[in-house]
């Protein structure tokens, strides 16, 4: 999976940068700080796999089948209250 | 306010049991009723009092977690897909499921985050589905399902799956799982790091779910296999909607 690798470098080499020194900020919001200690903000995912299905040829792990997104998608109920 | 979706009762203190205990919030537990342990415990041998039996430990276990880490906890009580003779691993024929897990656990959100207001302001914690268990791959989807109503009341966060997210291609699978799930928004993700004291405290929290550990739990376990850093830690994903 050498994109997720690429995208994982990012988010080391932020990191560095994003690091908060431990205070007792609560943020409203996930931000680089918090009060718990150190936190960085790192990759996202859409520009890496939006648009890119899952191909057969993915090796999935034994205690994690292969689930189809789209047949997901097909399971979503509309509930109403 | 904080609402932590844990399919079972262990999986906010695995996965995110050292941001929690600082964030506050309340556990909401999915599926409360089960027979599953993984220590070697002497269980009554009739199915009904062995239900009861397992269900009545893990919850003591979590209220013990809860004590401890300053939360609050609710329990919704769906049986956990043993009961109903499903492979908790199989993902397939989600359908009645997903169905049931809407059914209960939408109106219950509903009823908790306020009406109006910055949407910022509270925050539903959901898990990532990695590991493929399909508990948590259900309570995803069921989360995506309703997320336009909910995203107009709170913020949708995603979190790695512990102890699953701990093997890489595990977690690699299930971000791709869920960025598919999510396409066309946008998932950010933040990794929150522990110090040695941290780590340490939030492997004590762990341990108090002994009816779940056949060997005592390791803290490489507990980290998702980022490639990030040595040092622990726990990753969530915010889910933005497209601009």
């Amino acid at each position: 999976m050498p994109v997720l690798a690429q995208r994982e470098a990012s988010v080391h080499a932020c990191a560095t940068c994003a690091c908060k020194a431990r205070g007792d900020m609560r943020p409203s919001r996930l931000t680089g700080a918090w009060r718990g200690g150190r936190a960085a903000e790192g990759a996202r995912l859409e520009s890496v796999y939006a648009g890119n299905r899952i191909a057969g040829s993915n090796p999935a792990p034994s205690a994690s089948p292969v689930v189809s997104p789209a047949g997901l998608m097909r399971t979503m109920p509309q509930v109403d209250r | 306010m904080n609402l932590y979706l844990s399919p079972h009762y262990d999986d906010i203190c695995f996965s995110l049991g050292h941001y929690a205990r600082n964030q506050g919030g309340c556990i909401v537990n999915i599926f409360t009723a089960g027979d599953h342990v993984g220590a070697p415990l002497p269980l009554p041998v009739d199915r009904a009092e062995r239900i009861a039996f397992v269900s009545d430990l893990r919850r003591r276990e979590d209220e013990a977690f809860a004590r401890a880490a300053g939360l609050e906890r609710a329990d919704l009580g769906l049986p956990e897909p043993s009961l109903l003779g499903l492979s908790p691993f199989d993902c397939s024929h989600l359908g009645p499921d997903v169905a049931r897990i809407s059914q209960r656990i939408v109106p219950f959100l509903l009823d908790r985050l306020p009406a109006a207001g910055d949407p910022r302001s509270s925050t539903i914690y959901c898990p990532m589905g990695i590991g493929g268990h399909r508990d948590h791959v259900a309570t995803l989807v069921s989360l995506r399902g309703a997320f336009d109503r909910l995203s107009a009341r709170c913020t949708l966060v995603l979190y790695e799956d512990l102890h699953y997210a701990s093997l890489r291609p595990a977690r690699e699978a299930g971000l791709r799982r869920a960025a598919e799930l999510f396409a066309g928004y946008e998932l950010s993700s933040t990794a929150y790091f522990m110090d040695a004291d941290d780590a340490a405290r939030k492997m004590t929290l762990i341990g108090l779910y002994a009816s779940q550990h056949p060997h005592p739990p390791q803290p490489r376990q507990y980290t998702p296999a980022s490639g990030l850093s040595a040092e622990p830690h726990e990753i969530v994903w915010r889910v933005d909607a497209p601009k």
